[in-house]
């Protein structure tokens, strides 16, 4: 085993490091969510020009090849600084649904995406389905060449900017996929903003008649392609959750070095000392999870992969959740304030443990494995 | 960077695993099976049948005789013995003494004492802490006079692990009562046959004999069985503890303590069902199992930057420590859990008289209790799970001292 960075990652590293701390300084990144609505464009068209949104692709379709594990690297730096914009979901999600659809039109699709000229939104989520990862009760008809889909789906993660959905519908075949224009009539939105300030929206379809040139791949096969994207887009989530944890945990650390009380700085508490050990261990231990579901993310044993995805989530999410509510604890009142930066990383986390499935769930996945292997 | 075992080291671990199927005699095997004491002799002939496969010292560079592995092979090898279950060799012995010799010893000492120490021809145990020092290691009072060429030594040690059982000890006196605390230690290494010593047993919560006292009156000791510096033994410790620390995840024996759980858990009844079927017992398994399989990749990453037979020990592997204990402690937890009543018996009470036996399907209750007693001392031992946090905060996260 070896953890460390090739020397490119590392220079990929620095130069996202500097943009974030730039472009998503407090002040920016406030402005951001007030006045952009959690998504800035420019943002997302700078990551095509600097080549991120290549990372991890294939080569063939104008990526930079490389896998999740170079991904990693982005969202964690993306974590570390708060970043809004939800790469997990419209970026690594919607290219695997893309790359694993078996469509024709895949490879140019991807290049679109990578070229950031067509932006995602993947409208897979359910209200019922709580994690579970091919939960979907929106339905899919077919009407004489094309279909017609019926459902609702929740927390579409950037989907007020998205230009195109990735659509997941069930029909008597089984699980498919469509790609539905925003213009499209007949599709409503309801647009709202999640509590870290990311934009989402529900949609709804009612009815809704598409064109045979909608269907992704082939009808009633989507399945794979789906659980491959939600197992990718899991461990990016990771891995963002790693950088804000880790960089909330950094935070907690300077402020318990300067802020004094009782004439010495309470950093010089062994209570506060043993409580930031704590928070050490769980960062060490989401991070181990991290890697450890890079190394399975992409595998082709479902089973395996789904048990290793589940064993990081639940390691990240309960990591996230102790690291977070202590960091506020140990930062007294200014934590509770709107206008320091820790309580950020609180509702970022926050957020974030819930998508894809919470830890409570993911260790629900873990223990039924442990059964079904019994 | 690369996340998973090579396939030579998936071959490597399939070769330890046939070799302990192969040569752990069967009755260490029912024995460590059903968590029970094992006798001198059968520890010393394991350990022997490792030697002669060059396996006894997993930690040891070739240079000391040792296989030289990495460190991801040192944690296969210790993994497949406690998973297995089998005895690890003697950690006093081939992780703590044989380090210190091959790091810190004279030549002569190497060539003399570290073939024994493989061999367990020498048993040794650790002779650091006292009634007044136990956290506060440099705390210690027993102290060493020089008389020529030897120092006489008087005082009380405690907490030998197997000092009944031991040939020699090694131990950290106080050579120089007017340095200051750290600085008039030595690391001394005494003969338990000499005379003036005496070892007292302490009987533990779990019932056994495993630990002891030992007092020294006027006992002798050669000046050329110091090792290093006189007044730098506190270096020479530093090591040891560090070494102690990196070696104590011990994850394969919470594997272990969780599949006897789980064994137990689908034999016994639980209402009009097994335990196996109960939601929350398999929740808590999957929780720990979670931490586990992150403590794996932990150790691993810890291991991964210390590099190869480091002499300064990552302050980081603190964290081994403190979580592996704590899902060891959580592991023995779950069993005991599962066996429920069925633990509550007294050791010896409900056992059969013979322990070679093996034990009817109601029996094995009687030896859960002890491992969850005496897997309290692992939060103590080698540095407490309190002071490992204090090497965290302090010399890892940088808080004021």
């Amino acid at each position: 085993m070896d953890f460390a960075l090739t020397e490119e990652q590392s220079m990929l590293r620095d130069s996202l490091r500097r943009y974030v701390e730039k472009e998503y300084a407090f002040e920016a990144r406030r402005q951001l969510i007030e006045q952009a609505g959690g998504f800035r464009r420019a943002h997302w068209n700078a990551y095509a020009e600097m080549g991120w949104l290549g990372i991890g692709l294939p080569e063939a379709s104008g990526g930079f090849g490389g896998d999740l594990s170079d991904s990693a690297i982005l969202l964690e730096e993306f974590g570390r600084g708060l970043v809004v914009e939800p790469y997990a979901a419209s970026h690594i999600q919607a290219s695997r649904l893309l790359l694993h659809s078996g469509d024709a039109r895949a490879a140019e699709l991807i290049e679109a995406l990578i070229a950031g000229s067509t932006l995602y939104a993947v409208a897979h989520n359910e209200p019922g389905a709580r994690g579970r990862s091919l939960w979907v009760e929106t339905r899919a008809a077919a009407t004489g060449g094309g279909s017609r889909i019926s459902g609702t789906k929740t927390q579409v993660l950037a989907a007020p900017s998205a230009d195109r959905f990735l659509v997941s519908a069930r029909s008597e075949q089984g699980l498919s996929l469509f790609l539905i224009d925003r213009d499209t009539p007949g599709m409503s939105l309801r647009e709202y903003r999640l509590v870290d300030g990311s934009q989402a929206a529900d949609l709804s379809f009612d009815q809704l008649l598409l064109p045979e040139s909608a269907l992704l791949g082939a009808a009633g096969k989507a399945d794979s392609a789906i659980d491959l994207a939600i197992s990718a887009a899991t461990i990016a989530c990771c891995a963002e959750m790693v950088g804000a944890m880790e960089q909330a945990l950094w935070i907690t650390r300077d402020y318990l070095r300067t802020r004094k009380q009782f004439g010495v700085a309470i950093g010089s508490f062994q209570a506060l000392q043993h409580r930031m050990a704590d928070m050490y261990i769980a960062l060490e231990q989401a991070r181990s999870m991290l890697y450890r579901g890079l190394a399975y993310a992409e595998d082709g044993d479902a089973i395996r992969r789904r048990g290793a995805v589940s064993a990081s989530k639940a390691q990240v999410g309960r990591s996230a959740q102790y690291i977070a509510a202590q960091a506020v604890q140990l930062h007294g009142g200014i934590g509770l304030t709107n206008e320091y930066c820790i309580g950020h990383y609180f509702k970022r986390l926050l957020v974030l443990e819930a998508a894809y499935g919470s830890s409570a769930y993911h260790v629900g996945v873990v223990a039924q494995q442990l059964r079904d292997a019994a | 960077m690369d996340l998973r075992f090579t396939d030579e080291e998936n071959a490597f671990r399939e070769e330890v695993r046939s070799f302990i199927r192969e040569n752990l005699p069967k009755p260490v095997h029912a024995k460590m099976l059903e968590h029970r004491a094992l006798s001198k002799d059968e520890v010393v002939s394991w350990q022997r049948i490792l030697n002669a496969r060059g396996w006894a010292t997993p930690s040891w560079p070739a240079a000391w005789g040792g296989p030289g592995w990495t460190a991801v092979q040192r944690y296969i090898f210790l993994d497949e013995l406690h998973q297995f279950p089998a005895p690890e060799p003697v950690s006093f012995n081939v992780s703590m003494i044989g380090p210190v010799i091959g790091t810190f010893g004279s030549d002569e000492q190497k060539a003399r004492l570290l073939p024994r120490i493989a061999n367990l021809d020498d048993w040794w145990c650790q002779g650091f802490s006292e009634p007044g020092a136990g956290s506060d290691l440099a705390a210690l009072s027993t102290s060493a006079i020089r008389h020529g060429d030897h120092y006489v030594v008087n005082g009380t040690k405690m907490w030998q692990g197997m000092g009944h059982r031991a040939d020699w000890m090694f131990t950290l006196v106080r050579t120089d009562p007017a340095a200051k605390k750290q600085a008039g230690i030595s690391f001394l290494l005494i003969d338990m046959k000499s005379p003036g010593l005496s070892v007292q047993p302490i009987i533990t919560i779990d019932g056994r004999h495993e630990v002891n006292s030992v007092f020294l009156d006027n006992v002798r000791v050669p000046v050329a069985q110091r090792v290093y510096l006189e007044n730098k033994g506190w270096d020479v410790a530093k090591f040891l503890l560090g070494n102690e620390r990196t070696g104590i995840a011990r994850i394969g024996m919470s594997k272990y303590l969780i599949r006897r759980a789980k064994q137990i858990a689908a034999q016994v009844q639980d209402g009009d069902r097994t335990l196996a079927e109960d939601a929350g017992f398999r929740r808590r398994c999957a929780e720990i199992e979670v931490e586990l399989k992150a403590l794996e990749i932990t150790q691993m990453r810890v291991l991964a930057a210390m590099g190869e037979h480091a002499e300064k020990p990552d302050p980081r592997s603190s964290i081994l420590k403190i979580k592996g204990v704590e899902l060891r402690q959580a592991a023995s937890e779950l069993l005991l859990r599962a066996a429920g009543p069925l633990a509550l018996a007294a050791e010896g009470e409900y056992d059969p008289p013979n322990p070679e036996d093996a034990p009817a399907d109601t029996e094995w209750g009687s030896t859960i209790a002890p491992v969850y007693f005496i897997l309290r001392a692992a939060s103590i031992y080698g540095g407490a799970t309190e002071v490992q946090k204090n090497i965290l905060a302090q010399a890892v996260l940088g808080l004021p001292k």
